[in-house]
């Protein structure tokens, strides 16, 4: 048993984290799955495009070279092929094109220099880089084999481009991720809706939920339905329980009508010997017992919204007065009610008349005096039951209002249901209020909260 | 006083009879709504009604008979206690309201309140300047808005709202309202008057010292359908 709330506490500090660093929301995921699918696809596109266009680019470079060999080919067969003509003729056009940065060499159809430069060797393409000199080269031959080498600076495109790529992958991917939240906000909307209704859904009156219209998208929609099938399952098995409770009722008290009823009347007798006055009247408190228990027993089967059906005005002083004033006179003596202070609340008298019953019976079992206030803060009515006994351990307060709890106080064990204080949690909630046991400097408090006539 | 006792239950029937006959009332008795139809053309002074019945509701009893034009007192038996059926039973035209199980002095203390102050006038709507007290549907109204007034308050307008003016005493409050004459209740009754005066105007109800409370000369009396 102690083992539970240590591990309970552990899970709810590790979710308490998770939540602080990753919102486990569903536009977050969406969000995020948006921005990456944009990332992988930029990336993508980005570099096929790179690749086409370092292609392209090389494709009209080599071009350009070539049909520089070409033009000077096509001089070379117009003048002599000796190698002082050819250089001449090749000084001509470096002169002419010295502004274009090619580089002309031409080879003899042996493979050796005619022209001086030993810069460039002779391609074994048609178009090929030499990285000896960082320059691409493009050759064309002359019909006698003489073969003519133009070479241009060799630009490296290719890392220029994959940082372009990069940047504009980064840049497409940080706009996804900015577009992506309001974009998935728009995609999660149905879903959102659907939530928004479930929140106002009060789950005792869900026989009356208001889902919405279909949204006319298939997942939310089913997801609809079956939360619709759910909700009518809920209620049809509250509708058991009250009319469980209802026809338990009914054949419950009816006996204790008459067996109690003939006990008074017995007891009336006045020829009664005095032992047999004596067992009636044992039989007649151990019948109020009874009822009193199956009071209390059919109150808690009730559900909470099948009680409140109805409500009247009830004045909370009115019914603490009634509850004291119902004690016996050793009892009514130790109950002190602050001040004239009253509240008007919506609910059942009788329903509320138990709660008051419980609490201050409760109260005068552990204590010698009981204080009663009531207060009014901000639409509800609060009213401290205080007990001047041995309290309650600050771990102990939530725990004592699931049934058949007891407090392990100190002193001696105190007879009862162990369901007093269920029952006024119960009767507390469904009038829409709570209840609990708050400090104190001595003995124990109990808060009861109840929202106030509008 | 003849009284009617109507329930299914033949232990309950019998036991709340002898009660009563005990107290000198002339009790008939019967078990189901037609006998009780019949019983009570024969007249009696106060019907105390189960509310189910094998033939029938006990509602439908009490509706039948106030539609006929019957004023017979009714106090209304039920083994369920719903605030629900308690309103019904109110509206149904009952008097008066007990749940089982029931200590049988208070049963009695309630048919002796009961014969005392017959029933109420039906549809009884009282008005007073800008107060409206409609008895039937337990709203009270002033300036047109509704004011949240408890079962205890309405007991105590009803009596004075019957007595139309004249002076009920403490004793009878105390007796009609609580059921017994106590100082806890005499202290109660003060704290209930200055709360309804509060509520609906100063003016609204009358202290006579040493007499008692009367409601307010001028309060118009009004029987509605």
């Amino acid at each position: 048993m102690s083992a539970v709330p240590k591990a309970a506490g552990r899970s709810k500090a590790r979710s308490g984290l998770r939540s602080l660093f990753v919102t486990p929301s569903l536009v977050h995921r969406v969000a995020w799955g948006a921005a990456l699918s944009a990332c992988v696809s930029a990336l993508i596109a980005a570099f096929a495009t790179c690749l086409f266009a370092v292609y392209m680019l090389q494709h009209a470079e080599d071009r350009r070279l070539t049909e520089a060999a070409l033009v000077l080919v096509s001089e070379l067969e117009e003048g002599a092929r000796d190698d002082e003509s050819v250089r001449a003729t090749v000084l001509d056009e470096i002169r002419e094109t010295q502004h274009s940065g090619v580089l002309f060499e031409v080879f003899a159809p042996d493979g050796r220099p005619i022209t001086s430069g030993d810069s460039l060797t002779l391609p074994v393409e048609p178009c090929e880089l030499q990285e000896r000199v960082g320059m691409r080269a493009c050759r064309a031959a002359v019909s006698d084999g003489i073969i003519v080498v133009c070479a241009a600076v060799h630009t490296e495109l290719m890392s220029r481009f994959v940082l372009a790529a990069l940047a504009a992958t980064l840049l497409a991917g940080a706009l996804a991720w900015l577009a992506s939240r309001p974009i998935s906000n728009r995609v999660i909307a149905p879903l959102s809706r659907l939530r928004a209704r479930l929140t106002q859904l009060d789950v005792e009156r869900c026989e009356s939920a208001q889902l919405g219209d279909n949204e006319g998208i298939s997942e939310v929609d089913q997801l609809r339905a079956t939360i619709a099938q759910l909700l009518s399952r809920v209620a049809r098995a509250l509708g058991h329980a009250t009319r469980f409770a209802a026809d338990a009722a009914h054949e419950l008290r009816t006996p204790l009508t008459s067996v109690r009823a003939e006990l008074e009347l017995l007891a009336e007798d006045e020829a009664l010997a005095q032992p047999t006055r004596e067992n009636l009247q044992r039989a007649h408190a151990t019948i109020e017992q009874l009822g009193i228990l199956v009071e209390r027993l059919l109150i808690l089967a009730t559900p909470r919204s099948a009680s409140m059906a109805y409500a009247e005005a009830v004045s909370l002083r009115d019914v603490v007065d009634d509850v004291r004033s119902a004690l016996p006179e050793v009892d009514r003596a130790r109950v002190h009610i602050a001040d004239d202070e009253d509240a008007t609340v919506r609910g059942d008298a009788a329903l509320l008349h138990t709660l008051f019953a419980n609490a201050m019976s409760n109260a005068l079992k552990f204590g010698k005096r009981v204080e009663i206030e009531i207060t009014k803060v901000a639409g509800f009515a609060l009213l401290y039951v205080a007990d001047d006994g041995p309290g309650i351990a600050a771990s102990e307060r939530e725990r004592m209002f699931e049934p058949f709890v007891r407090a392990q106080r100190r002193g001696p064990r105190v007879p009862g249901h162990g369901i007093g204080l269920t029952i006024i949690a119960h009767i507390a909630e469904s009038h829409g209020g709570s209840v609990a046991f708050v400090e104190s400097q001595r003995g124990a408090r109990l808060q009861l909260r109840l929202p106030l006539i509008a | 006083m003849r009284v009617f006792v109507v329930d299914d239950e033949v232990d309950v029937r019998s036991v709340v009879s002898r009660a009563l006959a005990a107290d000198g009332h002339v009790v008939m008795s019967a078990g189901d709504v037609e006998s009780a139809r019949r019983g009570l053309s024969e007249g009696a002074d106060l019907l105390v009604l189960d509310l189910s019945l094998p033939d029938g509701s006990g509602l439908d009893l009490c509706r039948t008979l106030r539609a006929e034009g019957s004023d017979i007192p009714i106090l209304m038996l039920t083994a369920r206690s719903e605030v629900a059926l308690r309103v019904q039973g109110l509206d149904a035209g009952a008097d008066d309201y007990l749940s089982k199980p029931f200590a049988v002095a208070e049963l009695r203390a309630r048919v002796r309140a009961l014969g005392r102050r017959g029933s109420l006038p039906r549809g009884l709507v009282c008005e007073y300047g800008d107060v409206q007290l409609d008895f039937a549907a337990r709203r009270a109204l002033r300036e047109g808005s509704e004011v949240a007034v408890t079962s205890r308050e309405w007991a105590i307008l009803e009596l004075l709202c019957r007595r139309s003016g004249r002076i009920v005493s403490r004793h009878d409050l105390l007796q009609g309202v609580w059921g017994e004459v106590s100082d806890s209740g005499a202290g109660s009754l003060e704290v209930l008057i200055a709360r309804l005066r509060r509520k609906l105007g100063g003016e609204l109800i009358r202290t006579l010292r040493g007499e008692g409370y009367a409601l307010a000369q001028g309060v118009k009396h009004e029987r509605r359908a």
